[in-house]
């Protein structure tokens, strides 16, 4: 049982870092990515691939957030002119296509039947008994990592800018600000957080499958970042923290309740959706609304 | 004649059959306040949206200080120097006073991720200068008490003193204003009036203003272009253009809001 609560405490620190990311990107910016877990994949996948082929782990890691962040940037470059909700579609097809990729081309991903035996870092150091704590500290200094960097980033003149373009991308152009540019850098920043999470992940997991990157991946992100406040940073790890804890949770109700697993499996998704639309409903600021800054 | 810092030539541009600009041409010198007016649909704001890089002219050109700029885009003429209120104000609602300012003031190289995560030290002690002339030209438009709220509950013309706080900030050559005494209380337009001239005054700005308010327009401009169905049908200084019978015709009976 500790186990399992060190293991899903490393998968808070791996979704909460990828909430930080959303909410640079949303909460801050204004940019609907709904094509958040295309860039888990890639990140997942290119550090699974290069740890395997015997690259150090920690340098496969920081190449798969590199990777991660050119792919969201060569993602943004054609698209970032289509108004804010064709984008979002866009954002959609991409995460799909990445899926079937990776369901596909079985030489760098292993098809569908995925990729087991990925190496996880300093197993050769720490003792097979502390490695599960081991790995839930590890992943949390990347979140402490990752929330420095967003806040830093949020605070900063950039930050403002994000905030106007958000606001109107036309106000912005007449104070002088190339909004373009600014989206097409939230967004390689924010898919380079988001592909080191997939790294964090494919290491925790030590096997990754076409099954681990579907849509709902995202959703659960997106419900993270509403609930725990857009635009709050500290939101965003909180709503993670809920939401994992909320959606593993309810893997054993089974246990408790005469549903089959099929049923438990739909109720788990719909109890998402009812927590979004509660809070849309509810608190539409979510728990952590954003905080104005005064000066 | 020295160059006007504003050149605008043959300037046309259609929306479907419509013909918002069609060969339009005026100038602004430098210092100049000059009055744009004609009735509604004349292509006034066609004409600042292409002056501003929002909208590409089919043809003619544009020169600010001796350079053209037709095609630019916004954010590139704004660096210039050339910048623009709306005439449906924008304004960020959901930052402070004083962060629109920020933003508005500050300089493109401080906007960087890279200065953003390992600049930190740098950028938070320019921040004090930045406040500082933020505060002042907040309290120069009479916002000052309000600087810490969010933009978004300024009333409508609270906004339109802010917008031109923010056009401010960087000192620009030029200002271009869409209606900025359209919804604004009689007392605080005769405010405006001072603050245009005073601001013509200590800086040498140059001002396009588009208005529908006649008493404005005579009180602060030195020259006014009219415009009529896209086309140029006169200009000159305010007086002798309300007498002008070709502009009297064009106003009279047509909807104005004057």
């Amino acid at each position: 049982m500790i186990e399992l609560g060190l293991y899903f405490s490393a998968l808070i620190a791996i979704y909460a870092i990828m909430a930080l990311a959303l909410n640079l990107q949303y909460g801050v910016g204004g940019l609907l990515n709904f094509g958040l877990v295309a860039f888990f994949a890639i990140g997942a996948y290119a550090s699974a691939n290069f740890s395997i082929a015997g690259m150090p782990i920690l340098l496969s890691m920081v190449l798969a957030t590199v990777i991660a962040a050119i792919a969201g940037a060569l993602i943004a470059i054609p698209t970032m002119r289509l108004s804010i909700h064709y984008w979002a579609i866009v954002t959609i097809s991409i995460s799909e296509l990445i899926r079937v990729i990776s369901t596909n081309e079985e030489w760098l991903t292993g098809g569908t039947f995925g990729m087991p035996n990925i190496p996880q870092p300093f197993a050769e150091l720490v003792p097979v008994s502390a490695y599960s704590s081991f790995f839930a500290v590890f992943a949390f200094l990347f979140l402490i990592g990752s929330y420095w960097i967003a806040n830093s980033v949020a605070e900063s003149p950039f930050g403002r800018v994000m905030k106007i373009i958000r606001e109107d991308e036309d106000f912005g152009r007449s104070l002088g600000k190339d909004v373009s540019r600014f989206k097409l850098k939230v967004m390689a920043l924010g898919a380079g957080m988001v592909g080191l999470a997939g790294a964090l992940y494919a290491h925790l997991t030590t096997y990754i499958s076409p099954q681990a990157f579907e849509p709902i991946v995202t959703f659960i992100i997106w419900a993270a970042v509403i609930l725990g406040g857009k635009g709050n940073l500290k939101g965003s790890i909180l709503g993670a923290f809920i939401m994992i804890a909320l959606f593993n949770s309810t893997r054993f109700l089974g246990d408790y309740l005469d549903i089959n697993a099929v049923t438990i499996a739909n109720v788990r998704l719909a109890l998402i959706g009812l927590l979004i639309m509660l809070t849309v409903l509810l608190r539409p600021d979510g728990i952590l609304p954003e905080r104005k800054k005064e000066f | 004649m020295t160059t006007p810092i504003i050149d605008i030539k043959g300037l046309s541009i259609a929306f479907g059959g419509l013909k918002a600009l069609d060969d339009a041409a005026f100038q602004v010198g430098k210092g100049e306040i000059v009055g744009l007016i004609g009735p509604n649909g004349s292509g006034k704001t066609t004409a600042l949206n292409c002056l501003s890089g929002y909208l590409k002219p089919s043809a003619g050109e544009i020169k600010f200080k001796g350079e053209a700029i037709t095609g630019l885009s916004p954010d590139v003429i704004a660096n210039r120097g050339l910048m623009r209120t709306f005439q449906v104000t924008k304004i960020a609602r959901r930052m402070t006073l004083i962060e629109n300012m920020l933003v508005g003031s500050e300089e493109p190289s401080n906007e960087t991720l890279t200065s953003s995560i390992f600049g930190r030290s740098g950028l938070r002690n320019k921040l004090p200068q930045q406040i500082e002339r933020a505060r002042e030209l907040l309290a120069s438009v009479k916002l000052s008490h309000l600087e810490n709220e969010y933009a978004g509950v300024l009333s409508g013309g609270q906004q339109r003193l802010l917008a031109i706080a923010l056009v401010l900030v960087r000192s620009p050559d030029v200002i271009l204003l869409d209606e900025p005494a359209a919804g604004v209380h009689p007392t605080l337009v005769g405010e405006f009036v001072g603050m245009i001239n005073g601001i013509r005054k200590d800086t040498g700005t140059s001002f396009l203003i588009i208005e529908h308010n006649m008493q404005f327009i005579a009180d602060v401009c030195d020259n006014v272009v009219v415009l009529d169905a896209g086309k140029n049908l006169a200009s000159g200084p305010p007086d002798l253009i309300h007498k002008d019978p070709r502009v009297l015709e064009v106003y009279l009976g047509k909807s104005q809001d004057a």
